[in-house]
């Protein structure tokens, strides 16, 4: 069995476990699932490094066809006659993709050490989840990609219904349905793009070697987009996003919008790969569209109170900087896009744990409830500060890599419209200082607002744990950008070159 | 002679095994005939699936060419005999309480299950007009008979009125519909029927005629209105195997007589089957959202199956007619789980409110968890059987070209999610107001178990392991090729 099956298998095997321990044994459960997830974080960091040593022994030449560059890959045909495989395969961007899982859900299990309702349940979705989004980033065969994609996304409505707090039966609903709506449009739009192409397999790479014809592609393009960039927090269907990740538990949060909302932005990337001539037709408009998300999203930010929802609604601004590099595009820009997926799935899973451990302190989400909480928990304090920091994109950190090239990629654009699509999502970086700087000072300087937050506490060593793994990760993944980004850039490579078979990529 | 018999033996076991039953209960005690009736079933059963799942049984013709077996009407038939033994399961007396009343005529209820089964069988096989009615016929009268069981009971005799009037006007469009093709053709064969028929306004209006009988076996729209009140009405087991083995019979009949009859115009056929799945689907999902009693969800929510199941039918070839026998496969698994908790429940407790089910995860996780199964499968999520059943019905679509059917059918499958998703929400996020309204831990027989381990297993095994697909696709290109 090869590493990306043993990833893939782990959390299953752990899940089998977990629902064959007697009752009353919540300990075990906690320490199954973290030791599982432990497996993982060990396995995954493995397939890094090993990832890494493969580019240096084989140099970075650019891609000069559209051939997906495949590593540890592992087939076999699995289903009837349509030709789907077992087909698993992992390149540069799902190689950090993985290890971002597998970070954030280990730092998740830490988050939810307290938990003491339904544990078993809890854990059993948790890690079913996890499973498909294992499975979503290392699939290459379509139907086991959109198998695992459904199978990380539904488990999120039991995880927010019986764990979240609020308007939770409401926020499940929604969350689920827009997303499974998002998901109709998918199979939609992968059966079309099969018998389109007509190839005689489901793997990503056959169908991009066959080719869609042109006139499907410009209809299916939005199509597909659509149906990924609802899980990815597109505007305007974004909606589910800030709902469901406020009433959701804090391990769910930390999970749903540091790796779930990528498998969207992941998805959006394959479309472009698949349909690359629908995307040099639609690249304008989804560019119009996502500057909206970013700066919509930031300004919404500003006039939240409720710290899950100024985190939520960062997400989906952050989220569609993501998106906005795609569609425009250009090298460095796309190469951005990734490293924001990155970025953000670290700096969210931070910003939520650190939401979840003060709310179970303080008891109240409202920045205005808050102050002078540094002196209180200098840990948490300073945790956060380094997150906010990341967010706004200070050099330094993880997300100023990520943002710069997003934007150095996009003013290559060169022609009015474009450019003040631009400048609105760079404006979005004020804003976002506005929110986040004003969050930060709020509820950790000046004098304590209430009196009994004097008792509190700082962080304990369980919850310093995952704080710790993230704050490391983001500075370093900030100063150390250059392994990352050769990750990126050899794996982009061949979607480019689809790219430049119709039509030089605008600013080139 | 003998090779006749031997062709005709899953028919004709069948009818041995309803009149040995009906002799058990003649000629025994009731403590006896009780316990060994189900077991007679069962045991007959068993050896049937396996003897027809398992191709032992020989193809070819009999009764001077009216009759005739292949690969693919043995999936048909194992699809059936699978139906009727999880039926039999779910209907298994109780040890406990052999003074029930509901349980009295056990014997009767087993035969007549039997002979409808074996009218269904007999449909697969048909190859001529005359047999294709008559077997029609056999399935439905005992099928009225089971709904009207209980016959104290007012909602039983209602279900059965109305189940008797819906089913004389399908049947007699549907002869009418027979009529007008013989008319037009002077032949009974099925073979030579369609060979002779020449498109025109009559062939359209006998087509149309036909339809009507088919669409009301498979209750798909317009032809559904009997589904919700017979459904509600009938004893649980029987509703089960309505839903379920009934509705397979309908689409059997499709295959036997539209396809077979009317399948030289496939474009007239594949914009009527479209069109009606695309519309059964829609009103089977959106009156379901409005359902609180489990039963009449469960008829609602097996319209809209039909609806996707006719997704597949616009598509006659390999892939269509795969995609169809496995998704049958997969809904009657499912939809029998479905049934047996709903059937579980109101059995100890006679409650099937939907509201009834409040914080069953807590007092019967078991239960809880085998329905959450069965709702998530019925939606189509994967790793259930559900999820690739549904994935290739919209393939079979897709490979037509009928790419609007697709998505009207993944637009519809988000939109079923919803009211699967209520039943979940009931059993597992909704907080019980008192203690009181809690249904309380459900005893499980060996039957009952049974049926619950089997039917959940088979839910994720079906969807995960090639073999169940592949023997269907196998039987589908050997019947191509004439065996």
């Amino acid at each position: 069995m090869g590493l990306l099956s043993l990833i893939i298998l782990v959390p299953v095997v752990a899940l089998i476990v977990v629902l064959c321990l007697p009752a009353g044994k919540d300990h075990f459960i906690k320490w199954t699932a973290l030791l599982a997830m432990g497996v993982n974080v060990v396995l995954s960091t493995f397939l890094l490094v090993d990832y890494l040593g493969l580019l240096k022994t084989r140099g970075m030449a650019t891609a000069t066809d559209g051939s997906l560059r495949l590593d540890y890959v592992e087939r076999f045909p699995w289903l009837g006659q349509l030709g789907i495989e077992y087909y698993v395969g992992v390149d540069g961007i799902s190689v950090l993709m993985i290890f971002l899982t597998a970070v954030v859900i280990f730092c998740g299990v830490c988050a939810s050490w307290r938990h003491t309702h339904r544990v078993r349940e809890f854990f059993v979705f948790l890690l079913l989840l996890v499973t498909g989004v294992f499975g979503v980033f290392a699939a290459n065969d379509l139907f086991l990609f959109f198998l695992f994609y459904e199978v990380a996304v539904l488990p999120m409505y039991l995880l927010i219904g019986l764990w979240g707090t609020g308007p939770k039966e409401y926020s499940a609903m929604k969350l689920t349905l827009m997303l499974m709506g998002g998901s109709a449009l998918i199979v939609v739009g992968i059966l079309v793009m099969y018998f389109e192409s007509g190839s005689t397999s489901f793997a990503i790479s056959e169908i991009a070697r066959h080719g869609i014809p042109r006139s499907t592609q410009l209809w299916l393009f939005p199509l597909m987009f659509f149906g990924f960039g609802t899980l990815g927090g597109l505007w305007p269907f974004h909606t589910w996003s800030p709902d469901g990740h406020a009433s959701a538990p804090t391990a769910v949060s930390m999970l749903h919008a540091g790796v779930l909302m990528k498998l969207g932005g992941y998805g959006c990337l394959k479309t472009v790969y698949l349909m690359p001539e629908g995307a040099l037709f639609w690249s304008t408009f989804f560019l119009a569209l996502t500057t909206i998300n970013i700066f919509y999203g930031a300004l919404v930010a500003t006039q939240k109170t409720d710290l899950k929802y100024i985190t939520a609604y960062s997400s989906v601004s952050h989220c569609g900087l993501v998106l906005f590099g795609l569609a425009t595009l250009n090298p460095i820009a796309c190469q951005g896009a990734m490293v924001q997926m990155y970025a953000h799935g670290l700096m969210t899973a931070l910003f939520f744990a650190l939401v979840g451990m003060i709310y179970g302190r303080t008891h109240t989400r409202f920045v205005t409830e808050m102050g002078g909480l540094l002196k209180v928990m200098p840990f948490l304090g300073v945790a956060y500060f380094i997150g906010g920091l990341s967010g706004l994109g200070l050099p330094g950190l993880a997300g100023f890599v990520a943002e710069i090239q997003v934007f150095i990629g996009a003013f290559a654009l060169k022609t009015p419209w474009h450019r003040v699509m631009t400048v609105l999502a760079a404006a979005s970086v004020v804003i976002s200082a506005v929110y986040l700087l004003r969050a930060l000072t709020r509820m950790f300087y000046g004098p304590l607002a209430q009196a009994e937050h004097g008792r509190l506490n700082d962080a304990t060593f369980v919850e310093k744990v995952p704080l710790a793994i993230l704050v490391f990760l983001l500075a370093f993944s900030g100063i150390f950008p250059g392994w990352m980004i050769r990750m990126i850039e050899y794996s982009m490579s061949p979607v480019l070159a689809q790219l430049q078979q119709f039509r030089p990529p605008p600013g080139l | 002679m003998m090779r006749e018999l031997i062709i005709l033996s899953p028919e004709l076991i069948l009818v041995l095994l309803a009149g040995g039953i009906l002799c058990l209960s003649l000629f025994t005690s009731r403590a006896i005939a009780q316990r060994f009736m189900p077991l007679l079933a069962v045991s007959g059963l068993v050896v049937l699936l396996f003897l027809v799942g398992g191709r032992w049984i020989p193809s070819g013709t009999a009764i001077g060419g009216s009759y005739s077996t292949h690969a693919l009407s043995q999936v048909f038939k194992t699809i059936f005999i699978l139906a009727d033994l999880l039926t039999v399961l779910l209907s298994w007396p109780r040890s406990d309480q052999p003074e029930d009343r509901s349980e009295e005529h056990l014997g009767e209820y087993l035969a007549l299950l039997h002979l409808s089964m074996a009218g269904m069988c007999l449909l697969a096989s048909a190859r001529d007009l005359v047999l294709l009615y008559v077997s029609l016929e056999l399935v439905t009268m005992p099928l009225i008979l089971l709904v009207a069981f209980r016959r104290q009971e007012l909602r039983s005799a209602e279900a059965a009125l109305k189940y008797v009037f819906f089913s004389a006007l399908a049947s007699g469009l549907l002869l009418y519909g027979l009529s007008l093709v013989y008319g037009l053709t002077g032949s009974m064969n099925i073979q030579q029927c369609a060979s002779r028929l020449t498109p025109g306004p009559l062939t359209t209006l006998a087509l149309a005629l036909c339809f009507a009988g088919v669409g009301f076996k498979m209750s798909a729209a317009p032809f559904h209105l009997w589904t919700p009140d017979t459904y509600e009405g009938a004893p649980i087991p029987v509703t089960a195997f309505i839903s379920v083995a009934s509705k397979a019979a309908g689409f059997v009949l499709f295959y036997q007589l539209i396809i077979g009859v009317f399948g030289a115009d496939p474009r007239l056929l594949e914009t009527l089957v479209a069109t009606l799945a695309a519309l059964t689907m829609t009103i089977g999902n959106l009156v379901a959202l409005f359902q609180t009693n489990l039963k009449r969800f469960l008829a609602y929510s097996s319209i809209a199956q039909a609806g996707y199941l006719m997704i597949g039918l616009v598509n006659p070839e390999l892939l269509g007619v795969t995609s169809v026998a496995f998704y049958l496969l997969v809904y009657v698994v499912s939809n029998i789980a479905a049934f047996t908790v709903v059937n579980l429940i109101a059995r100890e407790t006679g409650r099937e409110e939907m509201q009834d089910y409040v914080g069953l995860s807590q007092t019967n996780p078991f239960l809880a968890a085998v329905m959450m199964l069965a709702m998530f499968s019925l939606a189509g999520i994967p790793p259930l059987a559900g999820f690739l059943g549904k994935f290739y019905l919209f393939a079979a679509a897709a490979e037509k070209g009928l790419y609007w059917l697709v998505l009207v059918g993944a637009i519809n499958a988000t939109i079923s999610l919803f009211y699967y998703l209520l039943v979940i929400k009931w059993m597992y996020i909704v907080k019980p107001a008192t203690p009181e309204s809690l249904i309380d831990k459900v005893p499980l027989s060996l039957p009952g178990g049974v049926l619950l381990v089997s039917t959940s297993m088979a839910m994720v095994l079906i969807g995960l392991i090639p073999q169940f697909l592949h023997w269907i696709e196998e039987s589908v290109l050997l019947a191509r090729t004439g065996f």
